[in-house]
């Protein structure tokens, strides 16, 4: 395995990750705006 | 007479000293120094400084393989990854990822501080460490000891303690090596800038939050399984409300539990032989590298940022990308206050902040799908 493959697959994997979870938070955040239950409210 | 007592003196461990082991016992000794006297993350440096002494003095065999008491902690707690995934269940249920949901671009600034660690390695493997000793430097940029210690253990187990030092080192050290870098990096407008109040966020979706990201973590990087699992488990424990016992438990006796069986056999790894080699040095130097670079590409990317939004992100906020949770984001918070006082940063900067812990678990499990043997 070569450093620079490492290198490139590393950053691409963080970047990856963290765009799959801010959609998920972003889907997840629509779906419960959408639908939202009887779930209190809590300031950020 | 003299012959008896020539005998029982070759017993003992006076005769058996060298000058490294006296030599790695000022280090201990300044460790627990620091831990006591400046308060420099004492949690871990105390063990780790004591159990430095405990390894350099001579025939007590307490890390001898299979018989060795702190070996034995070694083994079963840190080779077997039992105590850095238990870290993080504490971790976890100390962890409100309110910030982050209510602003969730602010991720990406935990993604950009990643940048260091992957520039470190590629200059660990330039500078004649292996891939594998390399990515273990490397991972000092994310700021977060258990992860250190997890992925040095999989990957580079001769480089453990000098790494978790370095890594507990600079934590403590972020209010001294951060601030320059931030306000190098930014300009006094940049620093003024003021972030709106993020959205409010719903019960559900603090309960779904672990859930959700521990799946979609784990199916992109199983081999970050063990951190992010317990992570999100303490979080769920946090934040269902049902589960107080457990909570407090995760947060409380456990994490200080196994905090000792952890600082103490890192201490116990940094025997003389070991530990007082040149590239030690390397070490220490490469893993200051990786918070410096770690601590710019935050802000970089928060500069970048702003370039396509109208709703500004104060730059400042990618420096609270490293872990070092929650010290980095008091830090942003600081800087901020000094340009000016009235901007309240903290809660913000406690975005990317626990964002960077989890950019930090999925760099150290890329790392080990592409590199563990």
């Amino acid at each position: 395995m070569s450093a620079g493959f490492v290198f490139i697959g590393g950053i691409s994997g963080v970047f990856f990750g963290m765009t799959l979870i801010y959609l998920s938070i972003k889907i997840t955040a629509l779906i419960t705006d959408r639908f939202p239950g009887k779930s209190k409210e809590t300031p950020s | 007479m003299i012959a008896p007592l020539s005998a029982l003196f070759k017993t003992t461990g006076f005769i058996h000293l060298t000058p490294g082991m006296i030599f790695m016992w000022v280090i201990g000794l300044v460790l627990i120094y620091l831990a006591i006297k400046k308060e420099y993350e004492p949690l871990l440096l105390l063990p780790i400084g004591f159990g430095i002494l405990l390894a350099n003095l001579p025939l007590t065999g307490l890390m001898t393989p299979e018989h060795g008491l702190l070996w034995k902690f070694y083994e079963y707690g840190i080779h077997w990854e039992i105590i850095p995934p238990v870290i993080f269940l504490g971790i976890g249920a100390f962890t409100d990822f309110g910030p982050l949901l209510a602003n969730p671009r602010l991720i990406f600034l935990g993604a950009g501080a990643q940048a260091g660690v992957y520039f470190t390695f590629f200059t660990a493997h330039a500078m004649g460490f292996n891939i594998m000793e390399a990515a273990t430097i490397g991972i000092i940029g994310g700021a977060d000891g258990p992860t250190t210690i997890f992925l040095a253990s999989k990957l580079a187990p001769q480089l453990l303690g000098a790494c978790a030092v370095a890594a507990y080192s600079y934590m403590a050290m972020v209010p001294i090596i951060q601030p320059p870098i931030m306000r190098l990096m930014t300009t006094e407008a940049e620093r003024k800038i003021r972030m709106k109040k993020g959205r409010k966020v719903s019960k559900r979706e603090k309960l779904l939050f672990p859930i959700i990201s521990t799946f979609l973590i784990i199916l992109l990087v199983p081999a970050s399984a063990p951190l992010i699992a317990m992570l999100m488990l303490g979080n769920l424990f946090r934040e269902s409300g049902v589960v107080e016992r457990l909570k407090n438990a995760a947060q409380n006796e456990l994490m200080n539990i196994v905090t000792i069986f952890l600082g103490l056999p890192i201490g116990a790894t940094m025997n003389a032989q070991v530990f007082l080699q040149p590239k030690v040095l390397f070490i220490f130097a490469l893993g200051l590298c990786a918070f410096i670079v770690s601590t710019a590409t935050g802000i970089l990317l928060a500069k970048g940022m702003n370039l396509f939004s109208s709703n500004k992100i104060n730059p400042l906020l990618g420096a609270a990308g490293v872990s070092a949770v929650p010290m980095a984001a008091r830090v942003v918070h600081k800087v901020g206050t000094q340009a000016d006082k009235q901007n309240y940063l903290l809660m913000h900067a406690m975005g990317p902040n626990v964002a960077g812990v989890i950019g930090t678990v999925i760099a150290a499990g890329v790392f080990v799908t592409l590199l563990a043997p």
